[in-house]
């Protein structure tokens, strides 16, 4: 009977359509939505300010600004990633619960770019080609609840344990159109694969009576485009914009499930998701020695759909109800201390998640912090570390006919994230 | 279909651009060179389009080199923006202006004078501000020449090595 309440609750949607669901909305729906590591060691430890920026990970921010780098470059990153998980489960009127902590980690290579600026005696023409890491999927979610099977209150834990990422793959360039305009376009391509792990042991009387296992794979392939403009305004302002179309993710879903030693396992689903616009602006400003960035940038998650799958597009009525429109604020500054090649960085910004909220469902924004450095190399090389933090808390109502009670969820969720990049210009 | 329209139209945009825009390209390996600018446009080169270049990457060398010195011209100005002195085995120079020109990858490159302000070290002018050209005579636009005047310009280069260069020369 158990294995018919939380899991069916969580992840039907999963297995047989989506990772959507409006009355529960677990980190698995934010698989793709609003879900952005960064690129850069330099922009990151600035808050996540990309847009101005004149390196190589200007292909990914806004290509236009490709323009301002007058030497052939080639970028490579590091990060780690740290997400740890404090979860709370109570009764609904209750003070006492359970509480779990958890947390997962890795570290990976990022990023790669080479950008290659064509000889120009008026102007500038660059070319850039590279791979980034757009989204991390690395996630866990773990906790305790109660319930009522074949009338013994048991004890339940559920453990999701997720893995991946969403890589993108770009070809851009920029040009300048006049001495203060340029221009920039990128052709992307979306690459990455997104594991989940669900355990969910049954427990009576402090023993394990049975144990159950559920394996989910997203395989994601899909492209888009995105075009920018760069524009100095005056000696010490310039401003930039990019929009990025929407991108058609086709995506591949199998699945198995393990109990009693019998492995079960699901059919393939094929659908597309198709991701909104994202229109996006950034401005920079030079002090001397100072330079001062923000980014903002408008996705109307709502507006995501499902195509290809007639079973996947009737989500699309309840995608429209569970996202909404996000407006991301960035800010950060560098200090730049020439005689000792180094510059000193730090930023925040604001990552709201893109959730509606409901009854059922309540979140903080999500928020958070970055530093770093950077260390110019003999002239030609510049290695740049970045830590950023990020946090945000939500809760669930949770309720079910085999809840010995309604389930009230509270989840801090916390992000230390380190990223290491160096670029070599020849 | 609709996939297919939507490409073709970006492309033919971005010929568009290419072709007929501000940025003008080099040619490499042509005979008259990839110097085609005009008087008009000589404050308009690749250094004087990027004018919100801070102070410091002038006044500090190795931030200029990183910033704000395309490639290219360490393969035809007259060394003062290398930091490695390729007749030299690649070796670092020891004082940055005094080496050799190195051999030119383009063809027809000899004899480059347009200037360009953004000089590693601070040039002549001292480097104290972006977007001034380095040369002393500030004021004076650059000589007018002809494609044919490749060996007089060569002549006036070599008798004139003290002074900042122009890096373009102009028909």
């Amino acid at each position: 009977m158990r294995r018919l309440t939380l899991p069916i609750i969580m992840f039907a949607l999963a297995i047989l359509a989506a990772p959507v669901f409006a009355g529960y909305l677990n980190d698995v729906n934010e698989v793709i939505a609003g879900n952005q590591t960064g690129i850069g060691a330099k922009q990151m430890a600035m808050g996540g300010t990309g847009m101005m920026t004149i390196d190589g990970t200007a292909l990914f921010y806004n290509p236009a600004n490709l323009t301002r780098i007058p030497r052939i470059e080639f970028m490579l990153g590091m990060s780690y990633n740290k997400q740890k998980s404090d979860i709370t489960t109570r009764a609904v009127g209750e003070e006492s619960g359970f509480d779990v902590s958890d947390s997962k980690s890795n570290t990976r290579i990022s990023s790669a770019i080479l950008t290659v600026p064509y000889p120009t005696y008026r102007g500038a023409l660059v070319f850039g080609f590279g791979v980034a890491r757009l989204s991390d999927f690395d996630r866990i979610s773990n906790f305790y609840f109660e319930e009522i099977d074949e009338g013994e209150v048991r004890t339940s834990n559920e453990k999701v344990k997720e893995s991946g990422g969403l890589n993108q793959w770009a070809f851009g360039f920029g040009i300048d159109l006049s001495p203060r305009i340029s221009f920039g376009g990128a052709l992307m391509v979306y690459h990455g694969k997104h594991e989940l792990n669900l355990k969910s042991p049954l427990y009576y009387a402090g023993a394990m009576e049975s144990d159950f296992e559920q394996l989910l794979e997203y395989r994601y392939i899909g492209y888009g485009a995105k075009i920018g403009l760069g524009m100095q305004l005056s000696r010490r302002i310039g401003l930039g914009m990019a929009i990025e179309s929407p991108v058609t993710l086709d995506i591949d879903q199998d699945g198995s499930e393990i109990e009693f030693g019998i492995i079960t396992p699901y059919s393939t689903v094929e659908y597309e998701l198709k991701k909104p616009f994202v229109f996006s602006a950034g401005a920079v400003s030079r002090f001397d020695y100072f330079t001062l960035m923000a980014d903002i940038e408008y996705t109307d998650w709502s507006q995501m759909s499902y195509s290809d799958n007639m079973a996947m597009e009737l989500f699309n009525d309840e995608i429209e109800e569970a996202y909404k429109e996000v407006l991301r604020f960035r800010i950060g500054g560098e200090y730049v201390v020439p005689s000792i090649d180094l510059a000193l960085r730090a930023g925040f910004f604001n990552d709201p998640l893109p959730y509606q909220e409901m009854l059922s469902y309540k979140n903080d924004s999500r928020y958070g912090y970055s530093f770093g450095f950077g260390f110019l190399v003999d002239q030609v090389m510049m290695i740049d570390f970045a830590y950023v933090h990020g946090s945000f808390s939500d809760s669930f109502i949770l309720e079910s006919p085999d809840f010995v009670e309604t389930i009230n969820l509270d989840e801090d969720i916390k992000n230390d994230r380190l990223f290491l990049t160096a670029s070599y210009r020849f | 279909m609709k996939k297919h329209f939507i490409l073709i139209i970006s492309l033919l945009f971005m010929a568009a651009l290419i072709s007929g825009c501000y940025t003008k390209i080099a040619h490499p390996g042509e005979e008259s060179g990839y110097i085609e600018s005009d008087d008009d446009n000589y404050n308009e080169n690749y250094g004087y389009t990027h004018y919100y270049y801070p102070d410091y990457w002038i006044v500090h060398n190795n931030w200029g080199h990183y910033y704000a010195s395309p490639w290219w011209w360490d393969y035809y100005d007259d060394g003062r923006y290398n930091y490695y002195d390729d007749d030299n085995d690649g070796s670092p120079r020891g004082v940055p202006g005094q080496a050799t020109r190195p051999d030119s990858r383009w063809e027809g490159t000899s004899g480059l004078d347009g200037a360009n302000q953004i000089t590693p070290g601070g040039g002549s002018s001292g480097g104290s501000s972006a977007g001034k050209k380095t040369s002393t005579d500030t004021d004076s636009k650059p000589e007018t020449r002809t494609k044919g005047d490749q060996s007089q310009n060569s002549d006036k280069k070599s008798d004139d090595n003290t002074k900042p260069k122009s890096r373009f020369k102009t028909k």
